[in-house]
């Protein structure tokens, strides 16, 4: 199973998917110009992952970690992460346990409270990380 | 919403009256600048036609841009407290395209600045190329020598007098308005 | 002939730009490269005038939605017709115990009644309900609507405050519609 990495930009977040050594991350912040266009291969890629997990169920790990780590994202990157996390939630259902790290600069409430409401869509479990910017 | 909150409508409506195409007041910097002169070159493109008079206007809003860019430089490196609001504008009257920027100098810099402006003003084209020349040749690239040559620059390629206007706000600072004219009446021919 | 008014004029907009202590404003046509200026603009501005971090990022937040809003507002009606003027008005000021967000564009008379019932039904909403009504927006199939309402609803609960509104009749087919968030300092 290939990584998917792609470089941060100005509008577009950094994400660093590693099936190798089990690190998921996407950070920075997210408004792109075409928000479909950014995150369609993103969860193109999960759905790939959550077929090669049923047939490589991995050994080392016992659950998968996703970190999430936004400097900001605008509403409309919010649907997709909402997609983005939902695949996730299907992994932890029909495969394997999934957690997400949650992180936010102190200061930030609305991002602490954006995780918070995403959490509460969904059953897979959140941990929240306050970061003295990031 | 308040009374007072509707001014936006105001300023909708005197920009309407002026044929402004676009104005933008903020903090400038280079990717500011360039932002701003990106969004210009696309419409630029869709309003006017001639590709020359395109070129120019850009040209001479980089320029004029730097400048604001440059002052407020200048004055944060004197430590005066100057307020880094600037204002620039595009106009279009008739065949013209008005570019116009304001911002905040020190009352100390106003009395070369006009000058600089009005002995620019008096040269003819010629001229106004060999003062370049000088400039460049010199090799001063301190900030009053790039801004020297960036004035220059703009009135080689407006080729139209260049307008000023300072209003002294108080002890310390001047608000120093500047007006660079671009006339269409390039020729273009479509081969 | 040499044409003394626009510069005459630029200082008149400086004053009301003073009056209204404005920090940074936009007139014109919107596209993704100005709103890009505005907001490299706001974050340097921020960070020179706003200490408190959490602030900042409330009104860097907000600042996005409402720029792409007004963004997306033209484009849609520019679908249905070319007649839309296209050219908006955006500003942030800063008073003593808040900033104000306003921003302004033409919009078609017949789109009035809905703009103004989904302002009001969000302002109609406790906090409770405003959580809830986001959650059901992003989970929503994707539309045009859709993503005006996310956006107006991400809005108001960043903002803290009731959202502002006003319609400036131009004339038959068309108004001005002017959208006003505060956020408070403090």
């Amino acid at each position: 199973m290939t990584s998917l990495i792609v470089e941060p930009t100005d509008l577009t977040p950094g994400v660093r998917f590693l099936p190798s050594t089990f690190e998921f991350e996407i950070s920075g912040e997210s408004r792109p110009e075409n928000v479909r266009k950014f995150y369609e291969p993103v969860m193109e890629w999960l759905e790939n992952y959550k077929v090669w997990l049923k047939s490589n169920k991995p050994g080392s790990v016992d659950k998968l970690i996703f970190k999430f780590k936004f400097q900001y994202f605008n509403s409309t990157s919010a649907k997709f992460l909402t997609s983005i996390i939902a695949r996730l939630d299907a992994i932890r259902k029909e495969i394997m346990p999934v957690e997400i790290e949650w992180y936010y600069d102190t200061p930030d409430v609305d991002m602490k409270n954006s995780g918070e409401e995403f959490s509460k869509m969904f059953t897979l479990p959140f941990r929240f990380y306050s970061v003295e910017l990031m | 919403m308040s009374k007072k909150d509707d001014f936006v409508y105001d300023i909708l409506q005197v920009m309407e009256q002026n044929n402004v195409l676009l104005a933008f007041t903020g903090e400038f910097d280079m990717r500011v600048i360039n932002a701003l002169v990106n969004s210009v070159r696309g419409k630029l493109s869709s309003v006017e036609s001639n590709p020359s008079v395109q070129k120019k206007v850009y040209n001479v809003m980089v320029e004029c841009l730097e400048n604001i860019f440059r002052h407020s430089a200048e004055a944060k490196q004197d430590e005066v407290a100057l307020r880094s609001f600037a204002i620039f504008t595009l106009q279009k009257q008739g065949n013209d395209y008005f570019l116009v920027t304001g911002n905040y100098i020190k009352n100390g810099s106003v009395v070369q600045l006009k000058n600089m402006i009005d002995k620019i003003n008096i040269l003819d084209k010629e001229q106004k190329k060999e003062m370049y020349r000088q400039i460049l040749s010199n090799g001063e690239f301190s900030e009053k020598g790039g801004a020297g040559l960036g004035m220059i620059d703009i009135a080689i390629k407006s080729d139209s007098r260049l307008q000023y206007e300072f209003n002294e706000i108080d002890q310390q600072r001047t608000f120093y308005v500047f007006q660079v004219r671009i006339h269409n009446n390039y020729t273009y021919s479509k081969n | 002939m040499e044409l003394k008014a626009p510069t005459n004029f630029t200082f008149d907009i400086h004053q009301m730009m003073r009056e209204h202590s404005v920090l940074l404003a936009f007139t014109g046509e919107f596209d993704m490269k100005i709103i890009n200026a505005l907001i490299t603009s706001v974050k340097m501005k921020m960070s020179e005038v706003e200490p408190a971090g959490k602030v900042k990022k409330k009104v860097y937040n907000v600042m996005v939605e409402c720029l792409e809003t007004l963004f997306r507002n033209y484009e849609e009606d520019q679908t249905v017709s070319k007649l839309i003027n296209s050219f908006s008005v955006f500003t942030l000021s800063r008073y003593k115990d808040q900033y104000s967000l306003l921003s302004g564009n033409y919009i078609f008379n017949e789109n009035i009644a809905a703009k103004k019932a989904q302002i009001e039904k969000i302002n109609g909403l406790n906090q409770e309900g405003k959580k809830k009504y986001f959650r059901d927006c992003i989970s929503a199939k994707e539309s045009k609507e859709r993503n005006s309402e996310l956006a107006m609803i991400d809005i108001a609960l960043k903002s803290g405050n009731p959202l502002g509104y006003d319609f400036k009749t131009v004339d038959s087919l068309t108004s001005f519609f002017v959208f006003q968030v505060k956020i408070n300092i403090r």
